[in-house]
């Protein structure tokens, strides 16, 4: 028999989202600051000041500004893997390997969300293969990038990489194989080990389309 | 609603508020009594409310894992308290989040049948608990769950 004084007391903070973006997100306007709901500040970035950082990247580094925006992009990652893990492990007292798969993606997708960069979701095609495919939609680094012949995430796919090596502990290579800014229905993002990843790299440069990286590489 | 009042006080070193502002100001303060009596009943019955709907969800789904039935009840706990507090400071926005919370679990676990009952069962505990007026007030912050 279920008893739901035991069960709330025992899971007191386990329903609902702990990003939800309407109380993850807090503002004072008197001060200007924007804090999420453990205190930790956030940062909103204008996309003037994106649409800056792609164009003296370019400018100041040339081809390497890639490299750049996706080792800034790991770097990130890196951290925003570390505060996700302790907010969601304290939220559900729990470790980020003991929570059931649903809710992590779950929570992961809303933690997309209320951080402004579009929506996300995780695609078990590929999965069986050793690889893992990220889908993104509405992507604000899409949307700023300058026109190239090629897909344009760079940031997202070191945030990616770097999140999901620490998550599976082992060093994972990540690259986008569509690009909304390209005309796709959205971005897709492959992850795996560099070695398995490398043929991909020149298929994307010369823009062949998704389809046939992913029947590539999983062949 | 809560956004309304909160970008009013924001503009209090400009002007005035205007006629209109304060009438909705005075409208939202007269009715808060009301809200703020629903929101204890619903508060104080949380217990009691839930654990008649548990155990009906026992006795009609016999078979169903009490896992299932457990993570069911406590979206369901989560999204009347949600309501709650959309009803309190008047934003039916609030729900927005735990909407889509909530169709996310329910596709992960394909358990839009087991939730289909509970917010029929929560619905018939919500009428038993409040006054038919009550109901009908709290009904426009509840309604979305019903629709899921």
């Amino acid at each position: 028999m279920i008893s739901v004084a035991d069960l709330l007391s025992a899971t007191p903070n386990a329903p609902g989202s702990f990003y939800a973006a309407s109380s993850y997100v807090r503002s004072d306007l008197e001060l200007g600051l924007l804090e999420n709901r453990s205190g930790s500040r956030l940062l909103a970035i204008p996309d003037t000041l994106i649409k800056a950082l792609y164009a003296g990247l370019e400018q100041e580094t040339g081809l390497a500004s890639r490299l750049v925006l996706a080792n800034c992009g790991r770097w990130w990652g890196k951290n925003f893997f570390q505060r996700f893990s302790e907010e969601l492990s304290q939220h559900y007292s729990q470790s980020l390997s003991e929570l059931p798969m649903a809710e992590f993606v779950q929570s992961l997708q809303e933690c997309w969300i209320s951080h402004g960069w579009g929506t996300m979701d995780l695609d078990p095609e590929v999965a069986e293969k050793g690889f893992l495919m990220v889908k993104t939609w509405n992507s604000p680094f899409a949307a700023q990038a300058p026109q190239m012949n090629r897909p344009v995430c760079f940031m997202d796919a070191g945030i990616l990489a770097s999140f999901f090596s620490a998550l599976t502990g082992q060093e994972l290579d990540c690259i986008q194989i569509s690009c909304e800014s390209l005309g796709s229905d959205c971005n897709r993002f492959v992850l795996g080990l560099a070695e398995r990843l490398a043929p991909a790299e020149d298929m994307v440069e010369s823009q062949t389309d998704w389809t046939t990286i992913v029947q590539t590489l999983t062949a | 609603m809560y956004l309304a009042i909160e970008a009013l006080f924001s503009a209090t070193d400009k002007r005035y508020l205007t006629g209109d502002e304060l009438k909705m100001l005075g409208r939202y303060s007269l009715s808060l009594p009301h809200r703020l009596k629903i929101y204890r009943q619903l508060r104080s019955q949380e217990l009691s409310l839930f654990q008649a709907i548990a155990d009906e969800m026992e006795a009609k789904l016999p078979e169903e894992p009490q896992e299932n039935l457990e993570r069911s009840l406590k979206g369901g706990v989560s999204a009347l308290r949600q309501c709650a507090m959309a009803m309190l400071v008047n934003d039916v926005d609030l729900m927005a989040d735990q909407l889509r919370w909530l169709k996310s679990t329910q596709a992960n676990y394909d358990s839009q049948a087991i939730d289909t009952l509970l917010f029929s069962l929560l619905h018939r505990q919500l009428e038993q608990l409040l006054a038919p007026k009550q109901m009908k007030f709290f009904e426009t912050f509840y309604q979305p769950l019903q629709a899921l």
